[in-house]
Parts: C-alpha cells; sequence; structure tokens
C-alpha cells in the first residue's frame, strides 16, 4: 500500500509531465490511501492554477467531478484528518514542518507505509524521519 | 466496501471430484458458502476499481496539461505560508 500525498496526486490530476507515473500506484493492492485534506489541497491548485491563467474554470469543474469520482469508488480511500490531527501536531512541533505534511507522514507512519509525494521538501522531512518515500521526479 | 444486501441468486461452479470431497470434509470448519460469496465480491468491487482508474487516465489523456511542477509547488506554498 501506499499513501499519496497532494503533490502527487496534483501531477495526476493536471496532467503534468510524468503524470503517468501515479498510475501504479493507483493500480496496486492495497488500496492506495490519503487523508481528507488532499481533495482540499486539490481543490486550491485548480483555483489557483485558474488565477493564474493556466486552466479554464470548465476545465477545473471537470477535473473536480473526478477526483471526486476517485473517492466515491474507491480509487484511493481517504481517511478523515481528525484520525492523524494529534501525531501531526506532535511531529510538526519538533520537526518544524507544516501540519499539512505531518499529516500525510502520520498516515504512512500509521502501518509504515511508503510516502508517494512529488515534492522534494516533503520527501526529505519524510526521509530524516526514516520512512520510506518514492519521489516522483 | 459495498454490500448486497439480498441474497436471491444463485452460481454454480464445476469443480473436480477431489476438491468437493475436501470441501465437505471440511464444511465444519469453512462455511464455502461465505467464503465463495465474499471472493466474487472482492473481485467484483477490485475489477470496478480498476475500471474507474482506466477511466480516470482516459481522462486525464484529455487534458491540455500545466506546465511541469505546477502542483507540487502550490501546495508548498500554500503550506508553507501559514
Amino acid at each position: 500500500m501506499t499513501v499519496i500525498d497532494s503533490s502527487a496526486f496534483a501531477r495526476l490530476a493536471l496532467r503534468e509531465h510524468g503524470w503517468e507515473e501515479v498510475v501504479p500506484s493507483l493500480r496496486a493492492r492495497p488500496t492506495p490511501m490519503t487523508v481528507e485534506i488532499l481533495g482540499v489541497e486539490i481543490l486550491k491548485v485548480l483555483w489557483k492554477s485558474i488565477r493564474r491563467g493556466l486552466l479554464d474554470l470548465e476545465i477545473a469543474r471537470a477535473i473536480d467531478r473526478e477526483v471526486a469520482l476517485t473517492f466515491d469508488r474507491q480509487v484511493i480511500g481517504h481517511e478523515p484528518n481528525a484520525r492523524y490531527c494529534a501525531s501531526a501536531l506532535e511531529n510538526a512541533c519538533e520537526h518544524s514542518f507544516p501540519v499539512y505534511d505531518a499529516l500525510f507522514i502520520a498516515r504512512a507512519a500509521r502501518q509504515s507505509t511508503p510516502l508517494l509525494t512529488a515534492d522534494p521538501r516533503q520527501a526529505d522531512v519524510a526521509s530524516s524521519l526514516r520512512f520510506l518515500v518514492h519521489l516522483l521526479r | 466496501m459495498k454490500t448486497w444486501s439480498t441474497l436471491s441468486a444463485v452460481v454454480s461452479i464445476r469443480v473436480s471430484d477431489e476438491l468437493r470431497r475436501e470441501m465437505e470434509r471440511l464444511c465444519d470448519r469453512i462455511c464455502w458458502n461465505d467464503e465463495i460469496r465474499e471472493l466474487l465480491q472482492a473481485r467484483v468491487e477490485e475489477q470496478r476499481r480498476q475500471e474507474a482508474i482506466d477511466g480516470l487516465a482516459s481522462y486525464v489523456e484529455t487534458l491540455p496539461g500545466v506546465p511541469a511542477g505546477t502542483g507540487a509547488r502550490t501546495v508548498r506554498e500554500d503550506r508553507d505560508s501559514h
């Protein structure tokens, strides 16, 4: 199983270069997991991409619908943020990194699951805590 | 996991005589109906999931795309801004 960070899922959802590399992690069994905040972070990426002229509103709406279907069809399992808040807060304070990163890392920590990310900074943080990280380059 | 609320359909499968004998021998330890039902349900759900991934990948292929690193950069700037 893999825990999928928002940066990795955004690469797929926005069709960035290398998006195909995310697909095998979706196909793998057991079902990949994430935390609920991924949905909000993807929404923010869509919103900012519209504001920066990278996406049309219509396309962003369609991507948002696809993301919702991804959750509805259990392509990715998602768990409540609240389940990982205590652990995330502790790690974020102790190691001085954002609680957003810490939520995904806390989910990965629960079952010693590899974290899939496209964000080098998050990968560094997770690696420094001795978690297995798959960084999309 | 989706649950099927009614059990009205019957599915028959052929197995070897040897397997049938072994199943009968073990039937006080294994509920074959439950085992087979769960296996079928899991296989159908996994196949649906794979079809959903196919659909998602086909959809993504139709998108115009954004510059490399857009998603990770945007996620990072938000996370670091708080």
